[in-house]
């Protein structure tokens, strides 16, 4: 299983990391929007620019929608990544998709024209596509592409890769910042890549680090909710959704300062199921608490689990008393398989909690 | 007494507790991180309400989602409901659920079991 930890210190000094690998859709663009432009919002030097980071994360991801190839017979995944990360005063948007092979060659010299050309002629090419729809049929920058140079006000970073006969990855990667052109071409993909492209070969299907308060949670639970519906094995179960809650809401819990929501939370595709795992730094004392709590919930069988359940309901909590909360119960009722969890010593006396659940 | 109006939001439901008609409706998602900051307002006017309640109470519960705080604090709010019984005066919970949501229909059947009120379970 892929440790959440390795990824937490990866991404330690993002902001936020949103990591979507897989089947993206339409439906979750809008919990995306949210959750980056409370995020940007939230950071003076880019909140500015916020609408045109919305813009530009819409466009990048349905450029992924767009040119994605769903039903590739040689592989078992669609093409699909899209990342968006805030760290120190910038904020990166890529994508990952698969294209095929014969698109490589004009979409590289449209990108390439697109980079080079005088920012002030970039409208006028937009408007000659915009009258001359033969220009943007599939294969060369279509307007979506001039829109994304317009706004970005930076170069867009891009790269292929083959991966089969009729197959190429195409890596589109931006850098955007408070002020214009200070980006060198390359930059940013040079910044994004390898991590898109370690997800992109993983089992993850997507990573969400940053804060837990209830502005951030809400557009996440609201991308889950959209990208559960389309996914049958995951409507069937209503208990993965409220799993989900539990977990997000725990880590704003057990935070051992009151000021940081901080936290990392993962889900990964297994064999026959699915992991969720959340992870967040806690200290001495609710390590000890956490241990003792979950492993009380894993010595109990379901029914022990079901009377734990209605005590700690009829009675109060006695969660203070060494007891799990209702929360920890009903996240065990519903895992199918024992909780399992980790604790990293990240010094002075922190502790970085990982929490796993199956489903 | 004056009735009772929440609207819902992206993580309350619809609290409608109607005096004139005697039925109490609670409807939608329940999955606010602060459940106390939802639910006190709720627990407060109850308790006013339970001291001169009217002689039939029909309390419509119709959740979608509701996670472990708010369970808390439902399971409250239907246990101040048992006062009014043992007042003497009629209360029936309804627990409406999806037919096909398992979910909700355990814990409702959860709920029922450990509560001492009339309670009709109602598949829609």
């Amino acid at each position: 299983m892929e440790k959440l930890y390795d990824y937490y210190k990866e991404l330690e000094n993002d902001r936020l990391s949103f990591i979507f690998n897989g089947d993206v859709s339409d439906d979750i663009t809008d919990g995306i929007i949210r959750l980056t432009e409370f995020n940007v919002n939230n950071f003076e030097a880019l909140a500015k620019m916020s609408r045109r980071i919305s813009f530009i994360m819409v466009e990048c991801f349905q450029n992924v929608v767009r040119h994605g190839k769903k039903e590739s017979q040689e592989e078992e995944k669609s093409g699909g990544l899209f990342s968006a990360r805030l760290m120190g005063d910038a904020n990166y948007v890529s994508s990952i998709n698969m294209i095929d092979l014969e698109e490589v060659d004009l979409l590289s010299e449209k990108l390439n024209q697109l980079n080079t050309i005088e920012k002030g002629k970039l409208k006028a090419l937009y408007l000659e596509v915009l009258n001359n729809a033969e220009l943007s049929s599939k294969g060369g920058a279509g307007l979506g592409l001039i829109q994304l140079a317009r706004k970005a006000g930076q170069p867009i970073s891009y790269d292929f890769e083959t991966i089969s006969k009729q197959l190429s990855n195409f890596y589109l990667s931006l850098k955007l910042t408070g002020n214009e052109g200070e980006t060198e071409p390359g930059e940013a993909l040079r910044f994004t890549k390898e991590f898109d492209k370690k997800i992109k070969d993983s089992d993850v299907l997507m990573i969400y680090k940053g804060d837990f308060g209830k502005d951030s949670i809400m557009p996440i639970i609201q991308i889950i909710e959209e990208k559960v519906k389309g996914d049958n094995e995951l409507t069937a179960s209503k208990g993965f959704f409220l799993i989900l809650v539990e977990l997000l809401q725990n880590v704003s819990r057990h935070n051992p300062s009151t000021i940081s929501k901080d936290g990392i939370f993962m889900i990964t595709e297994d064999k026959d199921g699915y992991w969720t795992s959340v992870g967040n730094l806690v200290d001495e004392p609710t390590k000890d608490l956490l241990v003792q709590r979950i492993d009380l919930l894993n010595a109990m069988d379901e029914l022990e689990l079901k009377q734990a359940y209605k005590k700690t309901l009829r009675e109060g909590s006695f969660s203070d008393k060494g007891g799990a909360g209702l929360g920890l119960i009903e996240i065990a009722r519903k895992s199918t398989e024992k909780l399992r969890y980790d604790f990293d010593d990240t010094g002075e006396g922190r502790y970085f909690f990982t929490f796993n659940v199956k489903f | 007494m004056e009735s009772l109006r929440l609207e819902s939001s992206e993580d309350t439901p619809m609290v409608d507790f109607d005096t004139s008609t005697g039925v109490f409706k609670v409807t939608g998602r329940a999955l606010p991180e602060d459940a106390h900051e939802f639910f006190s307002p709720i627990e407060k006017w109850l308790q006013e309400y339970i001291e001169s309640p009217l002689d039939n109470t029909k309390v419509e519960m119709r959740i979608d989602y509701f996670n472990s705080a708010s369970t808390r604090y439902i399971f409250n709010i239907l246990m101040s409901f048992e006062d009014i019984v043992d007042a003497g005066k009629d209360v029936t919970v309804f627990w409406y659920y999806k037919s096909d949501d398992e979910m909700i229909e355990a814990k409702g059947e959860e709920l029922e079991s450990i509560l001492e009120l009339p309670f009709e379970m109602k598949p829609y």
